[in-house]
């Protein structure tokens, strides 16, 4: 029930940035849609990360061999150019995995050739009330929308 | 035609740069690898000992070999990866091959993780492929090496080639283990976008113990952050 409030918060949040990011978020269908969007995502990577995970580790398996204990699918925002939401996959050190609840992500252009994309792997899915990136871990695939 | 030759520069660039970053890795001094028999609860066991330390317990028979033969048959696999100057802490892995867990140097299996002796500890057979891995690591390292929480965690730049929404090339920042980072040499990445509103990317941090002819992805590495260019 918290972890749901938890997501609703940061739906809303997001919903609302967005609605001042463009004319088209300000507009009150795309505004419905997007929280649906941001939230239904949330959902399906909380709901289907172990079936995601395990996925791409069989596409990503090596000579047959899956490594297993230092991947997890945890979900994905990432502003600067758009903002995007989906899943992340995320490898490191078993116990630092573990901890890891989010991922958060820039994406800046220069002259639409350079790009620099910082990912910061976080120990919660609410940033609001304190956050903590987990070092030793980052990032090994990503699914992700713009909203 | 400018664009062309920024396009070859960067290329030949990223070409001289490789074969550098894709240097072979250092070999180790060679382990002490015996495989001795014990009985346990009655019944004999097979143990890897590796420099001194118990690495391995095998209690279960498997495919016609018993617990002690099926140790003399893993202490003869690391002591041939031994010679071949593959057996490192860095290269010993835990992971599934058909769904059976397994302990892994350099890639290659070396053990299939013993069911019973799982049943016994009351955990999961990767959980005991992966204590074994750990046990192995520390061996190599001479067994004295206090590895309370892990190895110690690291940072390190590599190159970054990216292909699907068009060529691209950089730098990246990758983070893991010391150990797995010293053999991380590169990091390939796949990108596929959908009408620019879904995309998919695939960051495989990779190594080399032999240039560009076997390149391997590290497990338990990962991607921190990208700066390329658009070639």
């Amino acid at each position: 029930m918290k972890g749901a409030l938890r997501r609703i918060v940061l739906a809303t949040l997001l919903a609302l940035s967005l609605g001042v990011r463009s004319a088209r978020m300000a507009h009150a269908g795309g505004t419905i849609r997007d929280v649906i969007l941001v939230f239904g995502i949330g959902y399906a990577v909380r709901v289907f990360g172990d079936e995601i995970n395990s996925f791409l580790n069989s596409a990503l398996a090596q000579r047959g061999v899956r490594w297993e204990g230092r991947t997890r699918v945890v979900p994905m925002v990432s502003i600067g150019s758009g903002v995007f939401v989906g899943a992340a996959q995320v490898a490191g050190p078993p116990d630092r995995v573990d901890d890891v609840r989010a991922v958060g992500a820039g994406e800046f252009r220069l002259f639409d050739r350079v790009r620099i994309q910082p990912i910061f792997p976080l120990n919660t899915t609410n940033p609001l009330r304190g956050f903590r990136r987990v070092p030793g871990v980052g990032v090994t695939a990503i699914i992700d929308f713009r909203v | 035609m400018t664009r062309s030759y920024r396009s070859i520069a960067a290329l030949a660039g990223v070409a001289l740069l490789l074969p550098v970053a894709l240097g072979r890795a250092g070999q180790e001094a060679r382990a002490r690898i015996v495989a001795r028999s014990r009985v346990i609860a009655g019944e004999p066991a097979g143990i890897v000992i590796v420099n001194g330390e118990e690495v391995i317990v095998l209690r279960s028979a498997l495919g016609g070999s018993s617990p002690v033969e099926r140790a003399q048959i893993v202490a003869r696999r690391l002591q041939e990866l031994d010679r071949q100057g593959r057996l490192t802490p860095a290269a010993v892995d835990s992971g599934t091959i058909d769904g059976t867990a397994v302990l892994l140097v350099d890639g290659v299996p070396v053990v299939t993780a013993d069911s019973r002796v799982a049943r016994d500890l009351g955990i999961t057979p990767l959980q005991l492929a992966a204590r074994w891995e750990n046990n192995l690591r520390i061996a190599l390292r001479g067994g004295d090496v206090p590895e309370p929480n892990g190895s110690p965690i690291a940072t390190k730049i590599v190159p970054i080639l990216s292909v699907g929404t068009g060529l691209r090339v950089g730098v990246a920042q990758v983070t893991g283990e010391r150990e797995r980072l010293d053999n991380t040499r590169a990091v390939a990445q796949v990108e596929l976008t959908f009408r620019r509103v879904v995309r998919a990317r695939v960051l495989v941090p990779i190594s080399t113990t032999s240039g560009l002819r076997d390149l391997d992805r590290v497990p338990g590495v990962a991607v921190t952050g990208i700066g390329d260019i658009r070639l």
